[in-house]
């Protein structure tokens, strides 16, 4: 415990969906707000029984949590596959992008707060659509995937730099 | 920390904030120098925080370097190469495979033997020649000159122009920006929109072209 609240080592999942404000400002308020309860739905059937949960949402994007980034990751790739498979089907217009990071969270409520979350919310910026990107912790801690390493990134804050990797494949 | 084994010679990792990288491959050389001293241990780390590396390998070196406002500029034939910068422009001569990201730093890629696969958010990206290419931009420009394989290309309302060398796939997707795809003059494409399907066999090669907003236009040159 540190100041009243639980201090605890998990894992910060961030999704983004890649041309949503473009999207709403060409087809309308309607039909985004239609995409992004479609999003809710394909989460829902993701996150059962992962034992995670949704955080918040961002806009357009969806901040996750999860007590190991095993869960976290088969969570994501499953959010993932339902996005391309919808994608493929026509009937959902935009790609999904997802960051991971696993470190120590201070909870504030219903939310998280620290580093980690900072961290985790940078690392979405600079994956492409259907892309999973996560950094040295998760990949450090999950045996059933393969990733490449794509480089180093700065986040404010941090000194050291964060090392992300692109998911490639999963056991 | 799982780093995957290098397929080339050597592989170089360099961290900086705002110093510039410049990665120099050169043929016939054994050893790998960095800032004139030589590094004996592989694989390489280099993290030179806001100070200016310049690196002398091997032809084939692999490389991952990383740099938040430095520029970071490679020259001569490299293996697989993957560059991330939030602003710092990325030039890169000739690679094997490349992957290179940025937020809004200009990507500039002569020739990559393989695929290209190039994240960008309002930067401009510029590929001379590439086997497949995967390119994702937000707002930039993307041209393509030559892709000698299958290309997907992800734009928001940046432009995306490319040119292919013979009959291969492209998946072109934009909300408001415009795509536009050159084949060879004797390749037949089918065209599939938002509105039609993929019939198998029915041209030399499969174009998906779908826009929001913005144009598609797919000409033999």
């Amino acid at each position: 415990m540190t100041g009243g609240h639980n201090v605890a080592t998990d894992t910060i999942v961030f999704t983004d969906l890649v041309g949503f404000t473009e999207y709403t400002d060409a087809c309308g308020d309607t039909a985004a707000l239609a995409v992004l309860d479609q999003q809710s739905t394909i989460l829902s059937g993701a996150l059962a029984s992962s034992g995670g949960r949704l955080v918040k949402e961002l806009g357009d994007g969806l901040m996750l949590w999860f007590a190991h980034p095993t869960s976290a990751l088969e969570v994501a790739v499953s959010m993932l596959a339902a996005v391309e498979r919808a994608r493929d089907q026509r009937t959902f217009p935009l790609g999904l992008r997802v960051g991971m990071h696993s470190g120590d969270l201070l909870a504030r409520g219903d939310d998280f707060v620290g580093q980690t979350v900072n961290i985790a919310a940078r690392v979405v910026d600079l994956a492409g659509p259907a892309e999973l990107l996560a950094t040295d912790p998760v990949v450090a801690e999950v045996e059933a995937a393969s990733f490449q390493p794509i480089g180093p990134t700065r986040v404010k804050g941090v000194a050291a730099p964060v090392w992300l990797h692109r998911l490639q494949t999963i056991r | 920390m799982n780093w995957p084994a290098a397929t080339s010679t050597a592989l170089v990792r360099i961290s900086t904030t705002s110093g510039a990288v410049r990665v120099v491959a050169e043929h016939g050389r054994s050893e790998i120098r960095s800032n004139r001293e030589l590094v004996a241990v592989l694989p390489a780390t280099i993290d030179a925080g806001s100070n200016r590396v310049e690196c002398r390998v091997p032809e084939g070196t692999d490389l991952v370097i990383g740099s938040t406002s430095g520029r970071v500029r490679i020259e001569g034939r490299v293996g697989a190469v993957s560059v991330l910068t939030t602003s710092g422009r990325i030039s890169i001569d000739h690679a094997v495979t490349v992957d290179a990201r940025s937020k809004s730093g200009r990507i500039e890629i002569a020739r990559a033997d393989g695929e290209c696969r190039v994240v960008n958010g309002s930067g401009r990206v510029e590929i001379g020649r590439c086997g497949a290419a995967d390119v994702t931009s937000t707002s930039g420009r993307v041209t393509i000159g030559e892709a000698a394989g299958e290309v997907r290309a992800r734009g928001t309302s940046g432009r995306i122009e490319m040119t292919l060398t013979g009959a291969h796939d492209v998946d072109a997707e934009t909300v408001s920006g415009r795509i536009e795809v050159v084949l060879p003059a004797a390749v037949r494409p089918q065209i599939v929109d938002s509105a039609t399907e993929v019939d198998p066999g029915a041209g030399d090669c499969v174009v998906v072209a779908r826009s929001t907003s913005g144009r598609v236009v797919v000409t033999n040159g």
